[in-house]
């Protein structure tokens, strides 16, 4: 028992890590909330679904997923950063990522709805069973920590190094002051959103191979990928990557001691457990944890 | 005809309900600049507090046999505090009054509340956290069966049963009285002195702050205010459909299609949001009832009227972001001596 | 070398400037002065292609620039320094002397980042620090040497010297007139009247989002009805 809690740990931080780390660089970019960004994931995690369906391995769809969260992530990117310049403010940008998230969730209601009617599945899918198992493991958890591991280690040496992870950093911090220098930002900002979109197809099909996913799971997402940024700091993506293992390991750890003192069942309320943290965070580190650890340093 | 005079009863029954709702959103929204995206949490507490509170205060009152459980044996209960409510009008309007009373209490308390840590968020992660505790609180109405029974919900006494055969007319009767009520309240208070000192915080919120007006106190009273208004619609909205299900209060029915009223209707008009509550009330019936005729899809055809509405408020917001009517300019009525 | 003709831009719907024609000689230093609001900083980010520009032209050594974005003129030999906001606070002085060549090959990055480390010297002890911990004089000398890294044959100055205390502010002028006098073009927005005339051949004064006058600055500084109008100096 504690040992599928264990892997339900790591495997939703491993997936939260990646989409929270995406969301929290499209917040920089846009000033504001991506609220379609959960629907995306779920709707990628069909093509899984349908990967199995017609006989391949799930994990053959993560090529197919990633470009479609991709490509879906890239035109939202487009939309918003088309009404910013006409002077759209924040509150508009949010209700337009709101507009769209009812879009990509209509769709992935009807991809959900023909998937289960023209193959025969239930609507509410999880792939546990297509999985290999390595070690006694399911090869998920694996995949999802190693590919999470790695992306951020590589990620953090590209921003040091290489000539355009610090134009990436430049254009976080002062975008217009980037484009003064000759960087095309316009071009990085469109990779960037585009690899969100790619993580968060990634982060999709990882999700589905260990736990149930349906359309309406996306607010669930929602909840998680805000309180990991808030916890990490909202302005920090790397900081956002580590609230994820924060809050995948507390929902864990909630399940494991409250069924233990109150009984089975409460694992129903783990959702709870995001939104308690930040509180919490909320009153000892306003700013997140790496602004805390920052201000620590310099005192 | 039957189902043309059941239809035009839906539609008014809807557009009285979302446009109270409509009303308290826009008045954080469309005239302090706070896009409360989280609001469905206060029509949520107010159909919790008629679960948990009324009626058991009248299984105590009537002497309901007490090893009924107003959940666990609801059909039970029901039939029997109908019988009774139907024979005691007094009790009925004193239960009412004392739940609005709860209510309205609840909500503002929970907002009061809510607003310590909302405020030590910043821009747009303060304008969705309330939709992460609505979510919390949705999930504990859902999972914990003594509230309002979990996923099944919960079946409420008619509490107009007094008027007996037009017992119906009931809660769509006060339903139409407290719109009028707010109605009046929110244009009374956005012609005032108060209404222009609003609108300037969502214009520049530094620079009244710098005229020496406290931005976040008034901030907060609305916010408080509009929060008691969203409650109230919850328990209307039970009383309505003489039930209380905690599936039903969801950030879909209950912000998102608000938010999308308002942008349509007119952000900063209060006669806009009701235009615009109209228009897509009427257009979710259409589509509803659309669906019985377009059978041969392979997917179910109600899916469609998210897509619908996303791309109307996306087209809106590209092409006509002031809505439907936009916003007057703000005048001051002369003083006569 | 820097033609402006005719040049009518703003931001949107707001426009700034109205029929604005300006000529910037090679290896001149140009200064244009005015009241506040007047658009000089408008200007500059006109010529950069930060602003809506309805219509006229800008010529650069005779090509045409004026629908050009940015990264596009910064190619071109121009470099933008503007009010505030030059630098990258959260990155450090190297990283961003790297982001200021980011057009420049490699190797000539290298090369060109220890070239202006000689010419100024004071950079050298802070690298590795981020700009957030610099004082305001050491941040506009890194702006500066950051600008000087593309080999810009023009530089545009928004307000050097404001903000600086007087010690800081002679340096800057004495390293404008140094780049100067290694060749380069220097178009300045200046607050400062007196310090404008001094240091500049040719003076343009805009109000309004009009060029009001123009001429060589040592006469400019003698005309009667412009000192008593604009700058309260009895003559």
């Amino acid at each position: 028992m504690v040992v599928s809690l264990l892997i339900d740990a790591i495997v939703l931080s491993s997936t939260f890590a990646l989409l929270s780390f995406g969301f929290t660089l499209q917040f920089i970019t846009i000033g504001t909330i991506n609220l379609a960004q959960p629907n995306i994931v779920i709707f990628t995690s069909y093509f899984a679904l349908l990967f199995c369906m017609v006989g391949y391995s799930p994990y053959l769809s993560i090529p197919v997923a990633s470009l479609v969260g991709g490509i879906l992530t890239l035109s939202i990117w487009k939309i918003l950063s088309y009404m910013k310049k006409r002077g759209s403010d924040s509150n508009t940008l949010l209700i337009t990522t709101l507009a769209i998230s009812l879009i990509i969730y209509g769709s992935t209601n009807v991809f959900a709805d023909y998937i289960s009617r023209t193959m025969g599945t239930r609507r509410i899918f999880g792939l546990s069973i297509y999985d290999f198992n390595f070690l006694g493991m399911p090869g998920v958890l694996f995949f999802s920590l190693i590919s999470s591991i790695l992306f951020a280690l590589i990620f953090h040496l590209f921003l040091k190094k290489c000539k355009t992870g610090i134009a990436i950093k430049a254009i976080l911090e002062d975008q217009s002051l980037a484009e003064i220098h000759g960087v095309n930002t316009e071009l990085l900002l469109n990779a960037m959103w585009f690899i969100t979109g790619c993580l968060s197809g990634l982060a999709g099909v990882f999700y589905s191979m260990w736990f149930f996913v349906q359309p309406v799971v996306w607010i669930l997402f929602f909840v998680r990928m805000i309180s990991a940024c808030i916890i990490g700091g909202t302005t920090k993506p790397f900081g956002s990557f580590f609230g994820a293992f924060i809050v995948g390991f507390s929902e864990v750890l909630f399940i494991i001691v409250s069924s233990n003192i109150i009984g089975p069942g409460m694992a129903a309320y783990r959702s709870i457990v995001p939104v308690a943290l930040v509180c919490i965070i909320l009153f000892i580190a306003p700013k997140g944890i790496i602004e805390a650890i920052e201000k620590y340093r310099r005192e | 005809m039957v189902l043309g005079s059941v239809l035009i009863i839906d539609i008014l029954v809807f557009f009285l309900l979302y446009s109270i709702l409509s009303l308290a959103l826009h008045l954080q929204f469309g005239y302090t600049g706070i896009l409360n995206v989280g609001i469905y949490i206060y029509p949520m507490i107010g159909g919790f507090i008629l679960a948990i509170v009324p009626f058991r205060l009248a299984m105590i009152i009537f002497n309901v046999d007490p090893r009924l459980d107003f959940v666990a044996d609801n059909p039970i209960v029901v039939r029997i505090l109908n019988d009774y409510l139907a024979r005691n009008p007094l009790t009925s309007v004193g239960l009412l009054l004392f739940t609005i009373a709860v209510v309205i209490i609840v909500a503002m308390l929970v907002s009061w509340l809510i607003s310590y840590p909302l405020l030590r968020l910043e821009g747009a992660y303060q304008k969705i956290f309330t939709l992460a505790v609505a979510e919390c609180l949705r999930v504990i109405g859902l999972q914990y069966f003594p509230i309002a029974g979990g996923v099944f919900g919960l079946g409420i006494p008619n509490i107009f049963k007094w008027l007996g055969d037009f017992d119906w007319v009931g809660p769509i009767a006060l339903t139409a009285c407290i719109f009028a009520i707010i109605l009046l309240l929110i244009i009374k208070l956005c012609n005032s002195p108060f209404g222009r000192l609003l609108k300037a915080i969502r214009e520049n919120a530094l620079a009244v702050e710098s005229l020496g007006k406290d931005v976040t106190k008034t901030q907060k009273i609305i916010m408080v205010f509009s929060s008691a208004i969203a409650a109230l619609v919850g328990v209307l909205y039970c009383l309505i459909f003489m039930t209380v299900t905690p599936e039903a209060f969801n950030v879909d029915d209950f912000s998102f299609w608000c938010i999308a009223m308002i942008v349509l209707g007119g952000t900063g008009n209060n006669w806009g949001v009701l235009i615009g509550v109209l228009t897509i009330i009427i257009l979710r019936r259409i589509s509803y009832i659309s669906r019985n005729y377009i059978t041969s899809l392979p997917f179910d055809i109600a899916w469609l009227e998210p897509i619908m509405l996303g791309t109307l408020i996306l087209l809106f917001l590209i092409y006509r972001s002031t809505g439907i009517l936009p916003e007057k300019p703000t005048t001051i009525k002369k003083q006569v001596n | 070398m820097l033609t402006l003709e005719n040049v009518n831009s703003g931001y949107g719907s707001s426009q700034v400037l109205f029929n604005v024609s300006l000529n910037v000689e090679k290896g001149s230093i140009t200064a244009v002065i005015g009241p506040n609001g007047s658009g000089k900083s408008t200007l500059l980010k006109t010529i950069f292609g930060l602003t809506d520009i309805y219509s006229g032209s800008i010529k650069l050594a005779g090509e045409e620039i004026t629908k050009k974005k940015p990264h596009e003129i910064a190619k071109k030999g121009i470099v933008y320094l503007s009010q505030v906001g030059n630098l990258f606070q959260n990155l450090t002085a190297r990283e961003n002397l790297i982001i200021a060549g980011y057009i420049l090959p490699k190797e000539k990055l290298e090369a060109r980042i220890k070239e202006v480390i000689q010419i100024f010297p004071l950079l050298k002890n802070f690298m590795e620090r981020q700009v957030s911990m610099m004082s305001g004089g050491e941040r506009q000398l890194l702006a500066i040497a950051c600008a000087l890294l593309k080999e810009p044959s023009l530089i545009l100055f928004d307000e050097p010297t404001t903000h600086l205390s007087p010690k800081f502010a002679d340096m800057i002028e004495e390293k404008i007139r140094e780049l100067n006098s290694m060749g380069i073009t220097v178009l300045l927005v200046e607050q400062d009247v007196k310090r404008a005339f001094r240091i500049s051949d040719t003076t343009y004064i805009l109000v309004a989002g009009r060029v009001y006058f123009q001429g060589k600055s040592s006469e400019l500084i003698k005309h009667e009805k412009l000192n008593k109008l604009f700058f309260g100096l009895e003559s």
